[in-house]
């Protein structure tokens, strides 16, 4: 028969690996999380451009209508009403609310991650491992002072357990946090993307695609009109072909933009974190959550860069 | 209020259409003409449907801003709980370091 005081060290390793393996449900959260603060981010660079260039883009197509239509005057107020010249068509303080709208999505999932990678709990299992080192310490003075050794040999385990325990602690104090914020945010966060789709669909998507379509119709009219004129000029044949040539590419690249591979994977990162901080998070969940959130951050990236590009071909226009 | 019974993706695609048929030259160019002009008026008619749109969405969105600033309020907070929790743990090491010395003291007297 074992004694009790070498039974107790046994106990205290089954407990220790349990207490381990409970702790890694937090670990393996930190990487979703982590993924979906940067698909935030990759998305909320993406938008924001698109918004900002708005109102800049509807003054273009007034000018550029302007240039291929010599009967038109520019004015700022025509007919009563004013024009793209100096009024924005779209007024600054609803792009600032869908900017802060961006800034905040990314405030939230900022503040996420770190409650997810804060230090605290390796803190806790320092000031842990202390504390069960001084209860030790505290229960061989006791023994001493009472005679009774038979405890001695505990302080090992003990500083072990109560440094595990108090990073659990702490840890069980995080994920509630996490739990609730993301229980809260998440609904918020899923409005904020339905209303924000709707207006890159709207104001940019549909915006851009007839307006390119428009402005290259207005170069193959002009051309079609005035080449007679410029049968002897080689030069300004070529140039103004070149012009055509580059309106087909920035139509081309305004076809091919669509936000919803922006913000469709966004809200399915959404969701797959809601539905992460509802589930049991048995070790299957968080991997299968892992995996899908690694795939979704991609298509977000895939999505801002095509929005990318449509902001760099309008300014390689304005360069020209 | 903007109009909701009219479809945008529809329109757009109307507008593309008249633009469509602007280049083709299987059209008499004088229809080319009224087909430019005519992509140009629908596309200055959706691009103000598309601004009131634009502008009744955002109370809304000032809404659902509300929300989520206060979301992150809660965020901030629960972040310093988790940190003041990870003190107290400190504190009671401490707490029992200082219980120790006390008893080393207490035992001079004994």
């Amino acid at each position: 028969m074992n004694a009790p005081g070498r039974r107790a060290p046994r106990k205290a390793a089954l407990l220790l690996g349990a207490l381990a393996l409970a702790g890694c449900v937090h670990v393996q959260l930190e990487q979703p999380v982590a993924d979906f603060a940067g698909a935030v981010a990759e998305a909320r660079s993406a938008m924001r451009s698109s918004l900002q260039a708005v109102n800049a883009y509807e003054r273009r197509m007034y000018l550029d209508e302007a240039l291929f239509d010599p009967s038109m005057d520019i004015a700022d107020v025509k007919n009563g009403k004013r024009t793209p010249l100096l009024a924005p068509v779209f007024p600054p303080e609803s792009i600032r609310a869908r900017l802060d709208a961006l800034d905040l999505v990314g405030e939230y999932a900022q503040r996420l991650q770190d409650l997810v990678t804060d230090d605290a709990p390796a803190r806790a299992t320092d000031a842990g491992a202390a504390l069960g080192k001084n209860l030790a310490g505290l229960g061989e003075r006791v023994a001493a002072l009472s005679g009774d050794r038979s405890s001695q040999g505990y302080a090992g385990p003990i500083s072990t357990a109560v440094a595990v325990l108090g990073e659990m602690w702490v840890a069980e104090k995080r994920d509630r946090a996490l739990r609730a914020a993301i229980e809260r945010g998440a609904p918020a966060v899923g409005r904020i993307i339905d209303l924000l789709e709707q207006d890159l669909v709207e104001a940019v998507r549909l915006l851009r695609r007839s307006g390119e379509r428009e402005r290259l119709a207005l170069r193959v009219s002009w051309y079609n009109r005035h080449r007679a004129k410029l049968a002897e000029d080689l030069a300004a044949r070529r140039e103004q072909l070149a012009d055509v040539e580059a309106a087909v590419a920035r139509f081309e690249d305004a076809a091919s933009f669509d936000p919803v591979r922006i913000t469709g994977p966004l809200r399915e990162a959404n969701d797959a974190l809601l539905a992460a901080a509802r589930s049991p998070r048995r070790p299957e969940d968080l991997k299968q959550l892992a995996a899908a959130m690694k795939a979704l951050a991609a298509r977000v990236r895939a999505g801002a860069e095509a929005a990318r590009k449509l902001q760099d071909a309008k300014e390689q226009t304005n360069a020209g | 209020m903007p109009d909701d019974r009219i479809d945008t993706p529809t329109l757009t695609a109307i507008i593309d259409a008249c633009f469509d048929l602007s280049m083709n030259g299987d059209v008499a160019p004088a229809q080319q003409d009224a087909l430019l002009a005519a992509g140009k008026r629908l596309r200055g008619y959706l691009v103000n449907l598309v601004s009131a749109r634009f502008q009744a969405r955002t109370a809304e969105l000032v809404a659902a801003n509300a929300a989520i600033a206060d979301v992150d309020r809660t965020l901030r907070a629960e972040l310093q709980k988790v940190r003041d929790a990870a003190d107290a743990v400190k504190k009671v090491a401490e707490l029992v370091a200082k219980l120790d010395e006390a008893l080393v003291a207490a035992s001079k007297f004994v």
